[in-house]
């Protein structure tokens, strides 16, 4: 490893005088990097990112009991550009949080806990991941598309 | 029961029962995609879809209030530890009441319109 600024507080002498590098405690610069760390924090990103976007189905089914304007407006901003970006975000991001803790109750039953099948099952919930998003933004669009080509006026609120 | 344990339990629980509902609530928002206002708020007046929802939602904010919660213990000390963990009950509690409120209100809405 690199130089460590650190080092130079871990200086200390034994009882005979000698001066002796005292021992440092782990810390994250000093682990490789495995796959397996990478997924269990984006694991927790995911969640977060997924607790977030509760706010916006309770927004959605706010604008729907309060009447049709806040409906319209709800869906303009749920389909704009940004809207649609934030809620395919939020999509991936709760495939792969569902993904991730379904391994994670596999572990707490005590299976497929050994090296070679985290490495091995962790890429297996990456590619996983990419497809079921893949499945479900595509068939939203496909049907919002469908939709679209149907009612070309669609300015009654419909869902985008 | 060792402190923690039933939040930990809570949190798997949750797990459990939100990966069947969600698998219907991507259903229903396919079968939503493209309608309208009134058909939206005719699937959210029919008492089974009312029930799920609620039981969806209900699920989904207990859980995310576990797990940010457990977030905010694990990257955040002290006093604004416990500030952050407030404030997560409280915003979780108040998204629940709004969710539950429209849920009831989408139902008592289209009851009054349909009746005769």
């Amino acid at each position: 490893m690199a130089f460590d600024a650190r080092k130079a507080l871990y200086q200390g002498t034994t009882s005979g005088g000698e001066r002796v590098e005292r021992p440092l405690s782990p810390h994250l610069g000093i682990y490789r990097f495995r796959l397996s760390m990478a997924l269990s924090i984006g694991n927790r990103i995911a969640g977060v990112v997924s607790s977030l976007g509760l706010v916006s189905v309770a927004g959605w089914l706010g604008a729907l009991a309060t009447g049709p304007r806040a409906f319209g407006r709800t869906q303009r901003v749920m389909g704009s550009p940004v809207g649609r970006a934030v809620l395919a975000g939020w999509c991936v991001a709760s495939v792969y949080h569902a993904i991730a803790g379904a391994r994670h109750l596999i572990w707490d039953a005590g299976y497929r806990f050994d090296r070679k099948l985290i490495d091995s099952d962790g890429r297996r919930s990456l590619i996983l991941t990419a497809i079921g998003s893949l499945a479900v933004l595509g068939g939203l669009a496909i049907r919002a598309g469908s939709h679209r080509s149907r009612c070309p006026a669609g300015d009654d609120g419909a869902l985008s | 029961m060792k402190h923690g344990l039933r939040e930990w339990k809570a949190e798997r629980i949750s797990a459990l029962c939100l990966a069947p509902l969600s698998i219907w609530g991507v259903t229903q928002v396919f079968r939503m995609t493209g309608q309208d206002r009134r058909t939206a708020l005719r699937w959210a007046s029919r008492p089974w879809n009312a029930g799920l929802l609620a039981l969806l939602l209900g699920l989904s904010f207990r859980h995310a209030q576990l797990g940010l919660e457990v977030v905010a213990t694990d990257y955040v000390r002290g006093k604004r530890r416990t500030r952050l963990r407030l404030f997560i009950r409280a915003a979780v509690l108040a998204l629940a009441c709004s969710a539950g409120i429209s849920i009831l209100g989408i139902f008592r809405q289209v009851k009054a319109d349909s009746a005769p």
